[in-house]
């Protein structure tokens, strides 16, 4: 894992922190209020020179989604509950339906929200080392059973994977046609990967079984933790941070009833 | 009771839950204190029974009926929990991938101690004690996934060290190890032993290691502990060898032809190497072998050379780069007996799934009977070339054998009595008649390699390929599967063959085709391969104790290198026998 000052963050900063950006995220619906706060996230963790690629790969999946639902806004919004009236005034039509600018500004606010979910929660997870969800659990007080589970499922992956590849090259060499036409075709022609796939995963269960006994695993009831989160002053800088934010939003949003539509 | 005695077992009977059968009845035996004792047997004889009934994995984890009693370091094992146990006799299981089970070296090694709540400093010392022993220092950040065959089986010990038990037990350590693998491992074993007081229990197949090592031998077959004693008494004989279906050490075989012919006691029958040629040199008494060497074995069907597979200018590069095979020709005639030798990581699985085309060449053609295999689908290749695969639990998914064997065959849009006929004649050359409707998984690991290796013959390819067929089964299962290899090699197919096993190597092949770091190093007639020391040496690749004999013998005056040991006794017992004529 790379090295930055966000991977460096205590996990429950970075927690909060995440908390802070999604606040105003969902109090304003004004697509410029959003945008500044787009530029404001970027200007946070772009000298981290996180890779933006994984991202990307996920937002190139939704786009038909992101389409759909900016086309469907910019329809059926309703107009009575836009306080400013230039959001009022159509936009064009089409067969009789009126498309609005406010419809289109609340597309655009849908978007950017779904985008900024998925950029801060595929950042916060790529920056945060699998142990420090691990002990956040621990520290509030959930079974160590979790943690094994989630490790021992994590540290697994890998070998399926390379399982999956020897079931598929031994059945294409014992000439099973593994592609059907039709869904039941499709279907079927999974059943030779499909079981000896479950099969081996039932005797890998029924050996690691075993194993984790051998290893005295369940001896007490609980297990020496080995690594520990702490809070440093840049997190207490990043605590105060997240206040700042949260207030400073709710007050323009609220007292002075900025960034609405 | 003995005090000296670790371990306990006092007619101990056991069988699974629902079961009749008894895996386990009425053993009892004694394992002394520090000393490393071998349980060996075939598959399926209560081995690893033996070993869960130890640390109470039976009958606390797996139920069944369990009656005896066993007890370890003093301890009765019906009173206590596994969890206790495990800090008196701690188990390393044979499958290494499902015991290793952290991310990392040093994380995987910790999860032992820090289920006894063991304070974290005093862990790290712990793990850094335990991969110290297992020479795996310097590891403690690597990935688990990245590493070896070998790397991982010893990480698998040093997580049972980190327990610091006083009895350390091995189920098969070496089983499905690679000779670098297994190398390691045994010095991993040998440098337990040399700690004090360690107590070692292991479960093995291959004999050449052990009988040099163990201090005690434990034979159980059927659940019955058959024999018991010294490791080298039960290897000199090999009457009682053949009886307990254990694989005889190679030079024994050479031995036991003199003790045949009343020329040498019991006793006198070599273990290793230089005491078979020892025995040679005493035999010949000054006289030299003068019997000329025998003819190389004759391809069975004397048909014009007509090449099946032909490999041009093969190439592989994987994603990243890495070049796994580099520029690779190759011609394989039919009813050639080839075996494709060399070290993990040579190429040897990478280049064989060309052949059918499991893998796409990066640059050069395959031709499998004269078809251009990367414009063929897998399935329409099954008829000319078969690949079977090392592991036969991945690919059976069919509920009878039948069905098994038959799936490939309805795939090529065969008539069902043809199938049914196909099928029926495999399962009777196979010897699996008589389990036609039976579960695939309720069969023994050397019936399931049968199976998987039927349902490819059932093809009635031209060339077959075979991966490492003999790896984890035991010599019954190793001899009925190369007894088959050699049937439909007589009947006119051409075998391809993946193998660690230098003896079957020396025994079957006709043909050796040695592997290096993605280039072929050798090829020829196996008996010129294996009179090229250096070249194999350099290959990673050790000969048989044949080979070695021979290039001994060649300065009693033997011609060349003889593979079969008991052609080897005959020609010295002749060259005696001639002299004395004279």
């Amino acid at each position: 894992m790379k090295d930055s000052y966000l991977h460096r963050l205590d996990i429950r900063s970075k927690m909060a922190i995440l908390f802070g950006m999604l606040f105003p995220l969902f109090i304003f619906s004004d697509p410029v209020f959003l945008i500044a706060l787009i530029a404001m996230i970027f200007l946070a963790i772009l000298p981290a020179k996180l890779s933006l690629t994984p991202v990307m790969k996920t937002m190139k999946a939704l786009v038909p989604i992101f389409l759909i639902i900016i086309v469907m806004t910019c329809f059926t919004t309703s107009t009575g509950h836009f306080t400013n009236s230039v959001n009022k005034a159509p936009l064009f039509s089409v067969f009789g339906l009126n498309a609005t600018i406010g419809g289109l500004k609340t597309g655009i606010t849908f978007f950017i929200r779904m985008f900024l979910m998925i950029l801060l929660t595929v950042e916060f997870i790529a920056t945060t080392p699998i142990d420090d969800i691990l002990q956040l659990l621990n520290k509030m007080k959930a079974s160590y059973e979790l943690s094994i589970v989630i490790t021992t499922a994590i540290s697994f992956i890998p070998y399926l994977t390379k399982k999956k590849d020897m079931i598929f090259q031994a059945q294409r060499s014992r000439g099973a046609k593994l592609s059907g036409k039709g869904v039941v075709g499709q279907l079927k022609a999974f059943i030779p990967i499909m079981v000896p796939l479950i099969t081996n995963s039932i005797l890998m269960a029924n050996n690691l079984a075993i194993s984790m006994m051998n290893r005295g695993y369940g001896a007490c009831s609980n297990w020496t933790s080995m690594h520990d989160i702490n809070i440093h002053p840049r997190d207490c800088f990043v605590f105060l941070l997240t206040g700042v934010i949260i207030a400073s939003s709710f007050i323009l949003r609220y007292q002075y009833g900025c960034g609405i539509l | 009771m003995d005090n000296n005695s670790d371990i306990v077992l006092d007619s101990v009977s056991y069988s699974y839950p629902n079961e009749e059968k008894n895996v386990l009845s009425d053993v009892s035996f004694q394992i002394e204190k520090g000393k490393f004792t071998v349980i060996m047997g075939r598959t399926g004889a209560g081995k690893t029974t033996t070993l869960m009934c130890m640390n109470g994995i039976i009958p606390q984890l797996m139920e069944g009926n369990l009656s005896g009693s066993v007890s370890v370091s003093n301890m009765n094992v019906a009173k206590y929990r596994v969890q206790t146990m495990v800090k008196h006799i701690g188990l390393v299981m044979q499958d290494s991938e499902t015991q290793v089970f952290g991310k990392t070296v040093e994380e995987d090694v910790a999860f032992g101690p820090r289920n006894y709540m063991i304070p974290r400093d005093k862990i790290l010392q712990m793990v850094d004690d335990a991969l110290k022993r297992v020479r795996l220092s310097g590891y403690e950040k690597r990935e688990t996934s990245q590493l070896s065959g070998g790397e991982r089986q010893r990480l698998a010990i040093a997580g049972i060290l980190a327990m610091n038990p006083s009895i350390i037990a091995l189920d098969e350590p070496t089983s499905e190890l690679d000779p670098i693998g297994r190398e390691e491992i045994y010095q991993t074993i040998t440098d337990l032993r040399n700690e004090k007081d360690k107590t070692i229990v292991a479960v093995e197949h291959s004999s050449q290691e052990i009988s040099q090592k163990a201090d005690h031998l434990i034979i159980i077959n059927d659940g019955h502990v058959t024999w018991s004693g010294i490791p080298s008494e039960f290897f000199r004989d090999l009457n009682l060898v053949e009886q307990n279906s254990i694989k005889p050490i190679p030079v024994s075989i050479f031995g036991w032809e003199f003790y045949k012919h009343g020329m040498i006691e019991k006793q006198q029958v070599p273990l290793t190497v230089p005491e078979a040629f020892s025995l040679a040199k005493n035999i010949l008494d000054g006289k030299k072998i003068l019997e000329p060497t025998p003819a190389e074995k004759p391809a069975p069907v004397q048909a014009p050379k007509e090449p099946v597979l032909v490999v041009d200018h093969l190439t592989y590069r994987y994603s990243n780069d890495h070049v796994a095979l580099n520029d690779i020709s190759l011609k394989i005639n039919r009813g050639d007996f080839v075996a494709i030798i060399g070290q993990n990581g040579a190429g040897k699985t990478t280049l064989a799934k060309h052949f059918n085309g499991i893998l796409t060449p990066t640059s050069g053609n395959v031709f499998v009977c004269g078809q251009k295999v990367q414009e063929k689908n897998s399935y329409e290749l099954t008829q000319y070339i078969g690949y079977v695969f090392q592991n036969p639990d991945h690919q059976i998914f069919c509920t009878t054998v039948f069905n098994e064997l038959a799936y490939g065959l309805q795939n090529l849009g065969l008539k069902e009595e043809e199938i049914k006929k196909r099928v029926d004649d495999v399962l009777e050359l196979t010897n699996l008649s008589e389990y036609r409707d039976v579960h695939p998984f309720s069969l023994g690991k050397g019936q399931r390699q049968m199976i998987a290796v039927a349902s490819i013959i059932v093809m009635h390819p031209s060339v077959l390929v075979v991966d490492e067929p003999t790896t984890g089964l035991d010599w019954l299962g190793i001899n009925r599967m190369m007894d088959l290899i050699c049937k439909l090699h007589q009947s006119g197919t051409t075998i391809v063959m993946i193998t660690h096993d230098m003896d079957i190597v020396a025994r079957y092949a006709t043909r050796a085709v040695v592997m290096k770091k993605g280039n072929i190093v050798l090829d020829g007639a196996t008996r010129e391969v294996f009179s090229k020391p250096d070249v194999l040496r350099d290959a990673y690749v050790s000969p048989p104790q044949c080979v070695e004999l021979s290039a001994k013998l060649n300065s009693l005056g033997l011609d060349g290198v003889v593979l079969d040991m008991r052609q080897l006794a005959d020609m010295v017992i002749n060259s005696c026998k001639k002299e004395r004529k004279s």
